[in-house]
């Protein structure tokens, strides 16, 4: 009974679901990308990742441009980024991918009816970015009033999210 | 299993009940699902189905608007109408589109609220700008909430397809590692929409947005008689770019005798272009982003700096673009490694700030090191 109670109490600690909403685990979802490879969200575990809503308008290819400038400079080397976009996944070819986004660096993927970008992600306006810690809680997400989509500057968006990436990894340089 | 639980450990129940709760927790359907929850409130909004507009479901409708060219229209606008089938009153209270391109307003008072009783209908009215998207499916979607309900309760879609005016062959150029000192090609093809084309089938101009990266055209051979929409340029990296990592954009130029039609469809074309060039010295990492930082707060990074053994690191001239920004190098062992450390001043003004910060060897060779910030209030 006591070694049944102890144990009990061991485990509480690492319950994995943050209580706080802001930081609430990160949905996992299974996309196709243009090889029609599935990829799996759970699968990206052990370190930060940047999941990015895009469109391919000018808002999306703007913030994809400054997070190309930083992937290709080395800033951005302890985290994996995840472009899920709003269509089918060969057709980001001419969107996302000719904004210099690091092929080694990036995963492209499609959600042609939008249902993980709406139904789970609750993230319709575009561009939408979500900073998950190695353990898959979001730690940031572009939904405040100075951060928000179609408003903000692509430049303050990406640095929030280099920010939050810094906190969620501090080997970031 | 709980019956002979609580029949041999009478007290023991409770830790039981709070390990499987933990288990619980787990297995949580946040953690693992993959089948999304509800996408729309089922509150009796219908959407009104017409020649132009089928209904998926009753609040869901798409409106397809077939295939579309920017030579030809830069809007997509499409009315739809939504009644309220409930027995109670219900308010739309707004719209929101998935898109900056995409606007949606109602045919009320306001434009953006409506109070409709049971089997009362308003309109809504959207326009998708297709100027900026480029080639490919259009998926855009406008979700309608109504008061107390954090649910859309219905979805109105408008989907079709942009015909590309321009495309580029590759889609993004990568000159991939290269040596300083050289120069180095690469062979781009671009395909245009004969009305693209200008006063006697003169194309428009493409440009590089990096000074290092030139552009020029290659004549077709004397009596080749292909298609003259399509033409191929030759892209060049100059010897004396500077080192590390460079990208720039090739895009149309803007030009009087263009008319507005053709400059709004060749103004959202452009194809990336990427170069790795190495030479005495590198950075790592090769640019600096600052990230948020608060106004009135200094900033500073820290990059480290390697030159091959003949660098003597004394010899590097370091210049900042702005006043804000400074740069001092100190060495460490071996010998031919430093630290650069980069300090944004606290008086930097708020917003978007971006500069560069140049390192000139005796040799000439250069090193240019792109600086980003937000400076927040």
């Amino acid at each position: 009974m006591k070694l049944i109670a102890l144990l009990t109490l061991l485990l509480l600690p690492i319950q994995p679901a943050a209580a706080h909403p802001s930081h609430r685990r990160a949905p996992n979802f299974t996309l196709r990308d243009r090889a029609g490879k599935t990829h799996t969200l759970l699968s990206y575990r052990g370190r930060p990742v940047t999941l990015f809503f895009l469109c391919g308008c000018t808002h999306c290819t703007e913030l994809a441009r400054q997070w190309a400038e930083w992937q290709n400079g080395g800033v951005l080397v302890h985290t994996t980024t995840i472009v899920i976009f709003a269509g089918e996944a060969q057709y980001a070819d001419g969107r996302i991918s000719a904004s210099g986004l690091a092929t080694n660096q990036t995963t492209i993927l499609g959600d042609p009816d939008l249902r993980v970008t709406r139904a789970l992600y609750h993230a319709p306006t575009c561009p939408r970015v979500f900073v998950l810690d190695a353990h898959g809680i979001v730690r940031y997400t572009n939904n405040h009033t100075d951060d928000a989509p179609q408003k903000a500057p692509a430049l303050l968006i990406a640095s929030r999210t280099l920010a939050a990436l810094r906190r969620s990894a501090p080997k970031h340089p | 299993v709980c019956g002979w639980y609580s029949t041999r450990r009478p007290y023991g129940l409770i830790p039981l009940i709070v390990t499987v709760a933990i288990c619980a927790g787990w297995c949580s359907p946040a953690a693992t699902q993959n089948v999304p929850p509800q996408l729309t409130a089922d509150v009796g909004l219908t959407i009104v189905a017409s020649d132009r507009i089928e209904p998926a479901t009753p609040n869901q409708a798409v409106y397809d608007f077939g295939k579309a060219s920017l030579l030809d229209q830069t809007m997509v606008e499409q009315d739809f109408t939504i009644r309220n089938d409930s027995k109670s009153q219900l308010t739309v209270s707004r719209l929101q589109s998935s898109c900056g391109c995409t606007t949606a307003i109602l045919r009320s008072s306001d434009g953006t609220s409506a109070v409709l009783a049971p089997g009362g209908q308003t309109g809504a009215h959207v326009t998708v700008n297709l100027a900026g998207l480029h080639a490919g499916p259009i998926h855009k979607l406008v979700e309608v909430y109504v008061e107390g309900n954090p649910l859309p309760a219905a979805i109105l879609k408008i989907e079709g397809e942009l015909t590309p005016a321009v495309t580029f062959s590759p889609s993004a150029l990568s000159f991939g590692r290269v040596q300083a000192g050289a120069e180095h090609h690469l062979t781009l093809t671009t395909t245009l929409d004969s009305r693209l084309a200008g006063p006697r089938g003169r194309m428009p101009t493409l440009l590089s947005s990096d000074p290092s990266i030139r552009v020029r055209p290659i004549p077709a051979p004397a009596g080749a008689s292909g298609p003259a929409r399509t033409q191929a340029y030759e892209v060049t990296l100059a010897a004396n770019a500077p080192l590390g990592f460079i990208t720039g954009q090739l895009e149309f130029a803007a030009s009087r005798d263009l008319s507005s039609v053709v400059s709004r469809a060749l103004s959202g074309a452009s194809a990336a272009v990427s170069a790795q060039i190495s030479g005495d010295i590198t950075v790592q990492p090769q640019v600096v982003a600052f990230g948020a930082v608060q106004q009135g707060h200094e900033a500073s990074r820290q990059l480290i700096l390697a030159g091959s053994p003949a660098v003597q690191l004394e010899s590097i001239v370091i210049t900042s673009e702005s006043a804000q920004l400074s740069a001092k190098l100190e060495p460490m062992s071996p010998a031919h490694v430093g630290k650069l450390n980069v300090r944004l001043s606290a008086h930097a003004a708020a917003g978007l700030f971006r500069s560069q910060l140049a390192l000139a060897l005796p040799n000439g060779q250069r090193l240019l090191i792109p600086v980003s910030a937000y400076i927040t209030r």
